[in-house]
């Protein structure tokens, strides 16, 4: 086995060489796209002949050979499914996972059933009237984390949002701040820095941008209705329970 | 380099049989053609050819590009670059489908402001009253310097009512260029437009080509140069030079 193994290395090598070469012109191909931008999730893709990556919180697809790069969203018509949002679920779970309670403004209903992730902004007006809803959401078992994603266009949305990460009651301080209270100047450590830039990675453009437990963004009027939120969390975990299933069986 | 060729059906054929297994005998069109009924039945496919994309089709619908995969599995209607040389195939794709029409718009219905030593050639879709065209208008010294050549086609928008009337005018004058010039300048054309005129025709062949803004710059192979680099003299000279590099091929 000792004087095998090399010659294993050996045939193995060239193909692993050729792989990696190929791999990197793939890469450096997408990274070209956004120089100042991360590569992430760099993969071979269920696209046959071809490497995905995402880069400018977008999926890009380059061929194997690295040449030719196919920007748009990828529709799988055997499956009725997109690849390219499939893809980008995938990555928002990740970044989302990266993302710690003690970063996030929960709010938990007494029986939870449902977690969503919502990226606020808390001068956007849709932002205030879905939390005048959340009485409604907890009845129904949905708790909302979010995440703070000031807006550039609202210039004191920083600022707002580190006043009510300082406050000594935070969900108090928000509670106020959505129904119009101006709130005390504070500031303290805070992870409004953290929560944009992993906003901006999955490509959250507007608020508020909710995502549900599979990655998913929810369509907004879904989101402004809690009873339609229910359904759709229902239906998300059902499906997630049959997939889990299918996997279990041999 | 001809990215966007057609399909040699004879090889295509048996090739494509091996491969997907399942597909037994489907010509490009039938593969193409079964899949978008699959999303939108209502549409009508122009032309099917081969995408430079690896394992795609290139399907036209109208001036829409949608890319299919040989087993007609996968679809897109995004963009196909070309990491060697930076060049948008889709939009190489889209200059070829341009040409023919191209064609039919003559130097003889242009106005041309051309400089003694021509090294590039561009074709600009104009109307008379659009802000961005007076603009890169007063600016034709400096494009004639680089050594561009300038040929105007009009397409007096739906939004400019006198556009029409102006084109018309500029084309029945005595000196046109002078009159363009003029008239580019604000200054009154008059209502002289009962000359024999290119202007509706250049008009509907623009539409046809799905050109819907004015300016709208093509380098002479067709192809489509962004609006931001058009109004700057000095960087429509790079971007020409480039393309110049790898130009789209003659149908």
């Amino acid at each position: 086995m000792s004087r095998l193994f090399p010659l294993f290395l050996l045939l193995l090598l060239p193909s692993a060489a050729a792989w990696a070469a190929q791999a990197d012109a793939a890469r450096a191909a997408m990274q070209k796209l956004a120089p100042m931008q991360q590569l992430k999730g760099f993969r071979l893709s269920a696209l046959p002949g071809y490497y995905e990556g995402i880069i400018d919180g977008q999926v890009v697809y380059a061929s194997l050979d690295g040449r030719y790069l196919i920007r748009g969203q990828i529709e799988d018509t055997a499956r009725g499914e997109n690849l390219s949002e499939a893809s980008m679920a995938v990555r928002r779970l990740e970044v989302l996972a990266g993302v710690s309670d003690a970063q996030r403004l929960r709010y938990l209903p007494p029986r939870p059933r449902h977690r969503i992730t919502v990226f606020t902004d808390v001068d956007c007006p849709y932002c205030k009237r879905l939390h005048a809803q959340i009485a409604d959401y907890a009845a129904l078992g949905i708790g909302i984390d979010y995440l703070f994603f000031p807006l550039a266009a609202h210039p004191d949305a920083h600022r707002k949002s580190v006043e009510v990460w300082c406050a000594p009651d935070r969900n108090a301080a928000y509670d106020a701040i959505m129904a119009g209270t101006t709130l005390e100047r504070r500031q303290c450590a805070n992870p409004v820095a953290a929560t944009v830039a992993a906003g901006r990675e999955i490509g959250v453009a507007a608020t508020p941008t909710a995502i549900g437990p599979d990655g998913r963004v929810i369509p907004s009027a879904v989101l402004m209705s809690p009873h339609r939120l229910l359904d759709e969390l229902n239906r998300i975990a059902m499906a997630g329970a049959t997939a889990a299933a299918k996997e279990k069986t041999p | 380099m001809t990215p966007a060729r057609s399909i040699p059906f004879s090889w295509a054929m048996p090739f494509l049989t091996l491969v997907t297994g399942t597909v037994a005998a489907a010509t490009p069109e039938e593969i193409v053609g079964a899949t978008m009924l699959k999303l939108a039945p209502q549409i009508k496919v122009d032309v099917v050819q081969e995408a430079s994309a690896p394992g795609f089709y290139e399907a036209i619908v109208g001036s829409q590009f949608v890319y299919v995969s040989k087993d007609g599995r996968f679809v897109f209607d995004g963009s196909v670059f070309d990491a060697s040389n930076a060049r948008d195939m889709t939009e190489v794709a889209r200059a070829k489908q341009r040409q023919a029409t191209l064609a039919r718009i003559g130097v003889d219905k242009r106005i041309i402001y051309g400089p003694a030593k021509p090294k590039h050639r561009v074709i600009v879709f104009t109307d008379i009253d659009c802000p961005f065209c007076r603009r890169f208008h007063q600016q034709m010294e400096r494009y004639n310097e680089l050594g561009i050549t300038v040929e105007y086609v009009f397409m007096p928008l739906d939004s400019h009512p006198d556009a029409a009337r102006k084109s018309m005018a500029v084309w029945c004058a005595q000196d046109r260029k002078a009159a363009l010039t003029a008239a580019m300048n604000g200054a009154d054309v008059g209502n002289d437009t009962a000359c024999a005129n290119p202007v509706a025709e250049t008009g509907r062949l623009s539409r046809e080509m799905g050109i819907t803004h004015t300016p709208t710059v093509l380098a002479a192979d067709g192809t489509r140069v962004s609006p931001q680099a058009a109004m700057v003299p000095d960087q429509l000279l790079a971007e020409l030079d480039r393309l110049a590099q790898a130009p789209v091929a003659t149908k």
